[in-house]
């Protein structure tokens, strides 16, 4: 194992469950509100049910999003919540990235 | 920095993308028609408190149409979100606020029954600045930029009809003429919008 370098940009340290666009884009989304349903967040990144199913299954392995089933209008209706662990990641993530880029010269 | 203002650009746009379906702008549009109807209606034998009354249901059947197409058409498009916690204290905010200036109209209105001749001509300045007000406090809290141009048009509406009628141009303070206008513009923007809306967000089928 190369031993660490100062100078060197800290490419490890990106969390790359985060750093995926589409989970990036669901992160984003969830992290400005409280709780979104599948159907917002379909049609505010564009992912099919499937694809953002995948992505949703992975987040909440990680412990990222919690998922919360409920009856609205006593139909089912699934609520994504990013939960604190998962908010603590994503600033984590982005301070990390915000280094990164001013690392890198002009 | 940029980072903090990209993500409340974001909250704005998530928050902004619940009313893009038009329908605040037809239920102004509909609440302004009672300026247009009410005053005709007197000239054909209504008093004025019967005539005031007559929009009462016209108000609630459109307050119930609003909820039950934001229920049955818009929500199964755009889904459901909850707030974060800085959109509801805006709201709360936006409430405090809306309630004192509704009181201060409140106020307005029992000082003009008092001293009607005196502060006939101020009147329609201080409805406009009211309107204005709401509309402004609405705009900005809710980040509906429009509100700010529905606002001030609606606000002009007292001061032009009331020049039209002091020059003998128009009947009932130039309510009927002005608002009339204003009302199908609203209603037309809502209408426009709406279909926009139902053309970029069809309905999506979820495997719960």
């Amino acid at each position: 194992m190369p031993e660490k370098n100062e100078n060197q940009i800290p490419f490890a340290e990106i969390n790359k469950l985060i750093h995926e666009p589409a989970r990036l884009m669901i992160v984003s989304y969830l992290f400005v509100v409280e709780s979104a349903d599948f159907t917002f967040l379909i049609q505010q990144t564009g992912l099919t049910w499937g694809n953002l199913s995948a992505h949703i299954t992975k987040l909440e392995s990680a412990g990222y999003v919690e998922v919360i089933k409920e009856f609205k209008n006593k139909k089912p209706n699934t609520m994504l919540r990013l939960t604190q662990n998962g908010r603590n990641a994503f600033d984590v993530y982005r301070n990390n990235m915000k280094q990164f880029f001013e690392e890198i010269p002009e | 920095m940029s980072t903090t203002i990209n993500f409340e650009k974001l909250e704005e746009k998530v928050f902004t993308t619940m009313h893009k379906d038009g329908l605040l702008d037809v239920f102004i549009g509909i609440v302004l028609l009672q300026f247009v109807v009410g005053p005709l209606l007197t000239d054909i034998g209504f008093s004025d408190f019967e005539a005031s009354s007559a929009f009462i249901p016209v108000w609630l059947i459109t307050f119930i149409a609003y909820f039950l197409i934001k229920r049955f058409v818009t929500k199964p498009r755009i889904g459901n979100i909850k707030p974060g916690f800085k959109r509801k204290s805006k709201m709360i905010k936006v409430n405090i606020i809306l309630t004192l200036i509704l009181f201060t109209g409140f106020l307005t209105g029992l000082l003009y029954e008092q001293f009607a001749d005196s502060i006939r001509m101020q009147f329609p300045l201080m409805i406009s600045m009211l309107i204005l007000a709401v509309a402004s406090v609405t705009a900005y809290y809710l980040d509906i930029t429009r509100f700010y141009y529905y606002g001030l048009l609606i606000a002009l509406g007292p001061i032009i009809g009331e020049m039209l009628w002091n020059n003998g141009m128009v009947s009932h303070h130039g309510y009927p003429l002005v608002f009339g206008i204003l009302s199908i513009v609203l209603i037309s923007i809502g209408i426009i919008q709406f279909f926009r809306f139902i053309q970029a967000y069809p309905v999506v089928n979820i495997e719960e």
